[in-house]
């Protein structure tokens, strides 16, 4: 209901402004997700905000074919994969704020500005707490654990959240050391990598597996699901945040290379870094707030905390390149 | 009549019940609504402070820990831990370091856990010489993570904050051995002294190490699964103290991030929650809602209040427009008769004379009826008979009548009827049932024989006259069928006398 709400109120959103000024956006994120930010936002400031919607490789393509005929101020989108890759493309320019330094920890956004973490969320371990035993399982490194054969389940290495895994596993461990845990995780799965997250918290539920790894919002989704199949997957698996220090990724933005009003597009991610939106983000997706201090979902709070990686997202996408190598080397998935 | 005022009272006592319930009803639910919106933001700044302060005040230690791990003298230290001299430089420096930063303690163990050199190496229960290699903090640090762990200490008994780095070998940059600092939290107690809030923290298996209510320490936030019961006993964290679950009384959600409860002191909170992920901590704060009860408390007598003014208010005006109503009607309705006095006649009349003169009617007449021997039956029966037969004559005038017509008890037994009518035939005829009705009233008591007639003078209104001509010409026609020999009427029309 609240997101059909929303979507009445961003269809609204054109037709209500008075002010000559108008932010385009890129954005990979629900529309849904998106519509009470910009609607407070049009409402606060009286700018007009068109939001383009699309898959954030789409939205990557479309950017680098419009270049500086594009109308696009801000992209908006999940992973530091992706925002990286945006960056190195080319599609991003770097752009200061001293609000978004102070609020956002560094570890969370490109020391030279050009993208900013706005919302965490977590990879974390799911498993089946019937079938596995005492200590088998506590870290990422355990999930190539010879006790663990023909037992875990994981979508595609090459999807963006795990090659963001494995590039942060690439700065905590060096290479070689990934490199023989990939081996150890390609000979631990239950079968070819397939499906969603959500997939992999389903399977360990019906037994076709009993480790998977998910990210937090989509597992903290399926708590809260109305679906009720999906409810009861999600409650029938147990949860552990790996002690090595949790991989957290963020979902950010970055001022576009050909943005028209630059500022205009960084004090909108300001807005977003604001208290308000921060909470909607806790609110509405399930994921954690990047902005310190700023109150969590009750179902983040049931989950307990946990100790984040705390090596900068900029140096550990710097390593992504290494990590996609690992990846192709090892993988005997399709 | 006092049955129907009393209806009418409990009608407006019902009306004031319900409006009162509704109103009491409606401000407290949007006064409260209102007041706990206010305070989730209240709490919602109140933890940001909390965890920014937090994190100022923890931060720097972090720091700290990461420069003793590669100090010269740490270093040294660990490669010729043999060498006392080099031993007694460390304690000095970790000392000497310790007094400037004021942590619990400084200390620096070798890969094993054994503490080689510490900042309170002079004191009774120096770290000196002890192992500590089962802790958390250090064998995370040993792998090369960063070790933070809260725990009970072994040799202190103090609780505390535990940062440990691992110190690198600078010519292979192999671990050679852990720094670590070790924060009392007792400090962070100013941070919710005195605020009219509860606050605590809690680790990362739920188990709460700092809380502004003493005895919520140690408890846990929800029910600890086997492995972390086994890892806190492996670590020796609370020092071997029970873990209880730690439970509220009453817990409703708000909405996505606020909750409610009612917590062991029975008093309601406001409670919002937040996870330090630097450190794998979550903070919860909760404010007190008797501030917003207070509030509803003075809107609900506030809105009492007005609606009781309203009430009296209503009630007055309602006694008030009801008293100016019987006055009016005192003024204007002859008491024993209920018909209409002479002086509420005169207006009606002239008002009926002026539509005349412009037009809009065509013509009114005026009947004066006098009871015959009226002073005889006073006289004979007493005044409380002549009163029956004053009050019955008056309710068959008025019942005999058109509408529109105006009774009118002129004075004494003289009656008067203003008829409006098209003709003269129209009026004639009134006259005529009127002091026919008359002849057949019967009475009761002593005079229910008594049979009365009446006389009456009719005139008609000709324009340009004025009410007293006209009156005076009806008087005149009433006096001439009374001289006639009563029990008639006479019309100016045809000046002859009528029977009815």
């Amino acid at each position: 209901m609240i997101r059909l709400y929303a979507t009445l109120l961003m269809m609204l959103i054109p037709f209500c402004s008075t002010a000559d000024e108008e932010l385009v956006i890129y954005g990979s994120r629900e529309q849904a997700l998106m519509a009470p930010l910009l609607h407070s936002y049009h409402a606060e400031t009286g700018v007009t905000v068109r939001y383009v919607r699309e898959k954030s490789d789409r939205l990557l393509q479309r950017l680098a074919a419009e270049g500086d005929k594009s109308p696009a101020d801000l992209l908006l989108t999940a992973d530091i994969g992706i925002l990286e890759t945006a960056r190195e493309m080319g599609l991003l320019q770097a752009r200061r704020s001293q609000l978004l330094s102070t609020l956002i920890p560094a570890r969370y956004r490109d020391p030279q500005g050009v993208w900013y973490g706005l919302s965490l969320r977590a990879r974390m371990i799911v498993f089946a707490a019937d079938r596995i035993g005492k200590y088998e399982l506590l870290d990422y490194a355990d999930l190539a654990s010879p006790a663990l054969k023909g037992r875990v389940c994981i979508r595609s290495l090459k999807h963006v959240y795990n090659q963001s895994l494995i590039a942060a596993l690439v700065a905590r461990w060096g290479e070689d050391s990934v490199r023989q845990w990939l081996n150890g995780l390609l000979e631990n799965l239950a079968g070819a990598p397939q499906g969603g997250d959500r997939d992999q918290v389903r399977a360990v539920a019906n037994g076709a597996c009993d480790v998977a790894v998910v990210n937090s919002y989509y597992y903290a989704m399926m708590l809260n699901a109305s679906d009720k199949p999906d409810q009861e997957a999600a409650g029938r698996v147990a949860l552990i945040w790996p002690e090595s220090g949790v991989h957290v990724n963020i979902s950010g933005g970055g001022v576009t290379r050909h943005a028209s009003d630059p500022q205009l597009a960084i004090d909108f991610l300001e807005f977003l870094a604001g208290f308000d939106s921060q909470r909607l983000f806790a609110e509405l997706n399930h994921e954690y707030p990047a902005v310190e201090g700023v109150p969590v979902s009750h179902t983040l709070i049931g989950l307990g905390a946990f100790e984040a990686d705390f090596r900068p997202l900029a140096l550990i996408a710097r390593q992504r390149k290494k990590a996609l190598q690992l990846i192709n080397d090892a993988a005997v998935e399709p | 009549m006092v049955i129907r005022r009393h209806r009418y009272y409990l009608f407006l006592a019902l009306m004031f019940g319900i409006l009162t319930s509704l109103t009491i009803w409606t401000t407290t639910h949007f006064t409260r609504q209102q007041g706990l919106t206010q305070l989730a933001g209240e709490t919602e700044d109140d933890l940001m402070l909390f965890v920014r302060e937090l994190e100022a005040y923890l931060v720097g230690y972090d720091r700290l820990a990461s420069s003793i791990a590669s100090s010269r003298q740490v270093t040294t230290l660990l490669r010729f831990s043999s060498d006392k001299q080099v031993v007694g430089a460390a304690n000095s420096y970790l000392h000497k370091l310790n007094e400037e930063v004021h942590a619990s303690a400084i200390y620096v163990m070798d890969v094993d856990g054994n503490t080689l050199a510490a900042s309170n190496w002079q004191a009774e229960k120096s770290f000196v010489g002890k192992n500590y290699g089962f802790r958390y903090y250090f064998q995370r640090a040993v792998k090369g993570i960063v070790g933070r762990d809260v725990a009970i200490g072994k040799t202190s008994s103090v609780l505390g904050y535990y940062i440990a780095h691992s110190v690198l070998d600078p010519e292979t940059n192999r671990i050679i051995g852990v720094a670590v600092i070790k924060v009392s939290l007792d400090e962070l107690g100013l941070l919710y002294a005195d605020l009219d809030l509860q606050l605590l923290v809690a680790d990362r298996d739920g188990v709460i190490f700092l809380a502004s209510e003493p005895s919520w320490r140690y408890k846990s936030l929800r029910s600890l699964t086997s492995k972390a019961r086994e890892k806190i006993r492996k670590f020796k964290r609370y020092a071997g103290t029970g873990i209880t679950p730690w439970s509220v009384r009453d817990v409703r959600y708000r909405d996505g991030i606020s909750k409610l409860v009612v917590l062991d002191d029975g008093e309601e909170y406001l409670a919002q929650a937040t996870l330090l992920l630097s450190r794998g901590w979550e903070m919860h704060v909760f404010k007190p809602t008797k501030e917003v009860d207070e509030h509803v408390y003075f809107a609900v007598i506030a809105s009492f209040l007005v609606n009781a003014l309203l009430f009296l208010a209503v009630l007055y005006l309602n006694q008030r427009h009801r008293y100016v109503q019987g006055l009016r009607n005192a003024a204007i309705h002859d008491f024993l008769t209920g018909l209409y006095t002479r002086r509420y006649m005169e207006d009606a009349a002239n008002a009926q004379i002026s539509r005349i003169n412009r037009g809009q009617v065509s013509m009114v007449s005026v009947a004066m009826i006098d009871i015959d021997h009226f002073k005889w039956v006073n006289d004979e029966f007493g005044h409380r008979a002549g009163d029956q037969v004053l009050r019955l004559v008056g309710k068959a005038i008025a019942s005999e009548i058109r509408k529109g017509d105006i009774p009118v008890r002129y004075g004494g037994e003289e009656f008067l009827v203003i008829i409006h009518s098209h003709n003269e035939c129209d009026a004639s005829h009134v006259t005529r049932r009127v002091l026919e009705r008359l002849k057949k009233l019967s009475f009761r008591g002593p005079i229910r024989k008594l049979k009365i007639t009446a006389s009456a003078g009719l005139a008609h209104y000709r324009k340009g006259e004025s009410l007293d001509d006209l009156l005076q010409r009806a008087d005149d026609l009433l006096y001439k069928a009374k001289e006639d020999g009563r029990d008639r009427y006479y019309d100016d029309e045809c000046n002859k006398p009528e029977r009815p």
